[in-house]
């Protein structure tokens, strides 16, 4: 964590993923602490500037770089519930992470963050919690591919690019996806269902280029269109184990009308959730241990994380209103 | 006669299909027999399947099947429910009709195979469901029993369908369409100046929503329903 004080203003750089995982304040959004009380980091001026770094690494080009950027943007702006936009200004010899005031994205040799593609930082004003600068960086020790198809060993750029672009919008890692432990160490997705999961595909796979509900509800709840905001409802309730709230619970609302799954956290030590950006109508609400994946990609205080409750779900449908919240929702977890 | 009907203003959620039935009767049809005619009984209406939905996840591999978390299934139970109806006779075998009913339908969701193993879960909402109709009666007379104390009759029409969810989180409204047959038994002739006759309505109909609750691949849910009440003519 940089400190430093440009404009007169406090402003506070955050790295996620390498770092820090910024506290969420939402179900997926990022948050920052202002006068103790979290709110969510959003750009308050768009669209976004931003430049990118001219210079290419094995496979990629400078040029094929920007082209790939400019899509995963492209696919966040269309999301049609959701009101963002960026401008790609030009090609600069600035790298990420530099204090330039400037929002730069590029390649970056960082071979001891030996499990990190990519990372994005934030320059957010500590008085509003407005994003002003966000660089991302793509790790140069991989192998890169912008292949259409993607390339057999090599990781799809574009589909890093989409998650973390999610994050210079302000969006927090989601929970989505199941996971299991490598025997070199480490863990290797077995599936998963946001781009905002914090772990990536394999090399060649490229199913991260495309948004899952749960992304176009995190992003659409953070910058939502008027008709997102009258159509769309949300969930609140609590976890409770013994009687007493649970910290860090995963929560995921499943409409069985279509399938979509949007996930949420427990955020509070009485164990109270929100989970936004629903269609309305009837949702099952499931609540699971944060346990595919490390709590600190999720939570900064991960020691007040509990694991230790079987998976549950509520046991009624949760009815979403349209532009409204359910009434209190309470699923009350076993210890395993 | 359609302008007759019209006066009236209790055909008009009929519709066209009233209008075809009504014109093709002749003038001399008409009869003095009591006209107006209130039902107030019982419904029943049946369950019907939304389908299923898997809780799936995109898996680390190119191609191949998606992983389920969960499997869910969905249902509307099958329900009672109160109705009212008034039938004009516009002449002795066709009426028209106007019809409320509320019932109370449980949405169910049967949640089974979760890849954590959580253990299976019916998870229901319950929906309270109304139903303002139109509709075309005809009286079989032909077809009468025991000495034209039990008549036949048949009946389709159109609806206006609006079902509330539990603490009234949301509302769904649809159209209903009903066609069914069933019979009015009469016990007695009373006479007096304003009640003609008592007796007793037993139908059952097929019934179709569209929109309200119902989801799935075909967004309609059709199933049966029965009713049993109490027959007032005047």
């Amino acid at each position: 964590m940089i400190r430093r004080g440009p404009s007169g203003l406090v402003a506070v750089a955050l790295m996620l993923a390498v770092t820090l995982g910024a506290r969420p304040q939402g179900y997926l959004k990022l948050g920052y602490r202002v006068d103790g009380k979290n709110v969510a980091m959003k750009w308050g001026r768009l669209p976004v500037r931003y430049f990118i770094t001219d210079r290419g690494v094995p496979g990629v080009t400078s040029n094929q770089l920007q082209t790939a950027v400019g899509r995963a943007f492209d696919t966040w702006h269309g999301v049609s519930t959701a009101e963002v936009s960026s401008s790609f200004v030009g090609f600069t010899l600035a790298n990420p992470f530099e204090d330039d005031n400037m929002s730069v994205i590029g390649f970056r040799d960082r071979p001891e963050l030996d499990r990190v593609l990519g990372a994005t930082t934030f320059l957010v004003d500590s008085v509003t919690a407005e994003i002003l600068e966000a660089d991302i960086f793509f790790n140069s020790a991989f192998p890169w591919s912008v292949a259409s198809g993607g390339e057999t060993n090599r990781y799809d750029l574009e589909s890093v690019a989409l998650h973390e672009i999610g994050h210079l919008y302000g969006l927090g890692h989601s929970a989505i996806g199941e996971t299991e432990v490598r025997p070199t160490g480490g863990r290797r997705v077995v599936a998963s269902e946001a781009v905002m999961f914090p772990i990536a595909f394999l090399p060649g796979n490229i199913e991260g280029r495309t948004l899952k509900s749960d992304d176009t509800a995190g992003i659409s709840d953070l910058y939502p269109t008027t008709t997102f905001t009258r159509r769309t409802g949300s969930i609140s309730g609590r976890v409770t184990k013994n009687g007493k709230g649970v910290y860090g619970a995963h929560l995921v609302a499943m409409n069985p009308a279509t399938g979509a799954l949007v996930g949420g956290f427990s955020l509070s030590e009485d164990g109270t959730f929100v989970i936004g950006g629903l269609d309305p109508g009837p949702h099952v609400v499931r609540a699971e241990p944060l346990d595919d994946a490390d709590i600190e990609s999720f939570f900064q205080d991960a020691k007040k994380v509990d694991i230790d409750f079987k998976v549950t779900f509520f046991d009624r449908l949760s009815i979403v209103p349209r532009g409204g919240a359910t009434s209190q929702v309470e699923v009350p977890v076993k210890p395993k | 006669m359609t302008s007759r009907l019209t006066s009236h203003g209790s055909c008009r959620l009929g519709g066209a299909a009233l209008t075809v039935v009504l014109a093709a009767l002749p003038a001399a049809a008409q009869t003095r027999e009591p006209r107006l005619q209130i039902s107030i009984g019982g419904l029943w209406g049946g369950g019907s399947p939304f389908g299923s939905q898997a809780a799936t996840e995109t898996r680390n591999q190119v191609g191949g099947e998606r992983y389920t978390l969960f499997q869910t299934e969905t249902d509307v139970e099958a329900a009672g429910g109160l109705e009212a109806r008034l039938t004009y006779w516009v002449t002795r075998a066709v009426g028209a009709e106007i019809g409320a009913s509320w019932s109370t339908p449980r949405l169910v969701t049967r949640i089974t195979a979760d890849a954590e193993g959580a253990p299976d879960l019916t998870a229901p909402a319950d929906v309270a469901q109304y139903v303002i109709d139109g509709a075309a009666v005809v009286r079989l007379q032909r077809l009468a029993l025991a000495r034209g104390r039990v008549v036949p009759f048949l009946t389709a029409g159109i609806g206006y369908l609006r079902q509330v969810y539990e603490d009234n989180a949301l509302i769904e409204t649809g159209t209903t369409y009903h066609a069914g047959g069933g019979a009015l038994i009469w016990f007695q002739l009373v006479r007096r100046s304003w009640l003609k006759r008592v007796g007793a309505r037993a139908d059952a109909r097929w019934s179709r929503q569209d929109g309200g609750i119902a989801f799935g691949e075909k967004g309609h849910r059709t199933f049966g329903a029965f009713g049993l009440g109490a027959v007032l003519q005047f």
